[in-house]
């Protein structure tokens, strides 16, 4: 999802505070009034928001932060015909993706997007104080209430994770059936899902033959079907394997998936060995990984 | 944060080594979670556990001490192959330097026929660790 999406779709899932604030707690809040539409809906010209000064900001959350100095000359640089120009230490509100490609990026709803050191920080090298909204007063009345309830990560990261360890698990003999080495059943979420499942660990061929074993080890597949032994291939190799030997080398390969609302599914690790007659491969310290984000 | 479970063998107690975990974000789901995870003949037990040397009573649901089965020949035979992996790999080695020797020594060095016997030694040295 590209950053100018990110937003948009924030707004059509139905943002709410990560941890909504409520009663005696907005008392140890700092209020700001707003103004301005740049993150309407989600916070509209006038509205009271609660901020916690005591709580870092994760993702999802909507922040507030002192306007850098060069975030302030940036922003003044192509000023719109009668808009007021910034100045340095303006708190500001943004949408924050804590993790866009390596980069903690602040949002707007016009698509408009900058690292959160740039528009906070006066040098790339600081930190940025980030500190999330609590609730939001529109029109004298709170917004979110205590039963509002928000996923406990952001729509960037995974929601939901699983994940089965198998210590050793037979891949098979060359020429023989395929075996399932690991399984995890996935869901049911109230929103749709994308799943992205990993599996890495160690596979290791046994050369009981009497002939040197060729390169062309076998593959592993992620699929949902036990006996699927085509869906998703991950061909591995571990090199030549001379007679009487083991060769063992780590491998990972990742799947991805899309789950609908509401609804299970198991998801299988298969293994097929492909290697020469005599070769008989395990696959071994290994983990299955499936991570949940929401859609 | 997370929660894991190990799952052992429903009639012996013993653990198969596998295991599974669920994110805490799963919240209420946490049990459904494991019950859909938990394959047929086994059971999920909850805690800290050391396989090599415990497993569950299945009377009582607790950790008692375990005694594993002796390895069988072909696990020892097994062992024994993986041992020699790092031999194996130095014989390699060896054998592949060889390549230019054998070439020096063919066009008339004789100081390659010196190399080459070093290579061979070292060679029938590391096949008696085999």
């Amino acid at each position: 999802m590209t950053l100018d999406e990110i937003f948009e779709h924030t707004v059509r899932a139905g943002w709410k505070p990560r941890q909504v604030a409520v009663g005696e707690e907005l008392a140890r809040l700092e209020v700001s009034r707003t103004r301005g539409t740049c993150i309407a809906p989600l916070v509209v010209d006038g509205d009271l928001v609660y901020v916690d000064q005591r709580t870092p900001a994760q993702d999802g959350d909507l922040v507030q932060f002192a306007l850098s100095a060069r975030g302030a000359e940036a922003q003044n640089s192509a000023l719109p015909e009668g808009q007021s120009p910034c100045r340095p230490g303006d708190r500001w509100l943004k949408l924050l993706v804590a993790d866009y490609h390596g980069h903690a990026m602040l949002l707007d709803k016009y698509g408009n997007a900058a690292t959160a050191t740039f528009l906070s920080c006066e040098s790339p090298d600081d930190t940025p104080v980030l500190r999330p909204v609590r609730n939001i007063a529109r029109a004298g009345t709170l917004l979110y209430g205590p039963d509002s309830y928000a996923s406990g990560l952001g729509m960037t990261a995974a929601t939901v994770v699983y994940s089965a360890t198998i210590s050793s698990a037979t891949i098979g003999t060359a020429g023989g059936a395929g075996h399932t080495l690991a399984s995890l059943t996935v869901g049911p979420f109230f929103n749709a899902t994308d799943l992205i499942a990993t599996v890495s660990g160690y596979i290791e061929g046994d050369n009981t033959s009497a002939t040197l074993q060729a390169a062309a080890w076998g593959t592993i597949f992620i699929n949902t079907s036990a006996t699927d032994f085509t869906t998703n291939p991950n061909q591995f190799s571990g090199g030549y394997v001379p007679v009487s030997t083991i060769e063992e080398f780590s491998f990972s390969c990742e799947s991805l998936f899309t789950l609908a609302a509401n609804t299970t599914q198991t998801y299988y690790v298969n293994g097929l060995n492909t290697g020469g007659t005599g070769m008989v491969e395990t696959f071994t310290s290994g983990i299955f990984k499936i991570e949940a984000v929401k859609r | 944060v997370s929660r894991s479970v190990h799952f052992y063998d429903a009639v012996t107690g013993v653990f198969t080594g596998r295991s599974f975990t669920v994110s805490e974000d799963a919240g209420g789901m946490h049990a459904a979670a494991v019950k859909a995870n938990t394959p047929a003949g086994l059971a999920a037990f909850e805690g800290d556990c050391d396989p090599a040397t415990q497993r569950v009573d299945t009377a009582s649901g607790q950790l008692v001490p375990y005694q594993p089965p002796p390895p069988t020949p072909e696990q020892v035979a097994k062992a024994r192959r993986r041992r020699s992996m790092p031999t194996m790999a130095q014989i390699h080695a060896l054998e592949v330097s060889q390549a230019r020797v054998l070439r020096e020594a063919v066009l008339g060095d004789n100081a390659a026929l010196q190399r080459l016997r070093t290579i061979d030694e070292a060679i029938i040295k590391l096949r008696s660790e085999l």
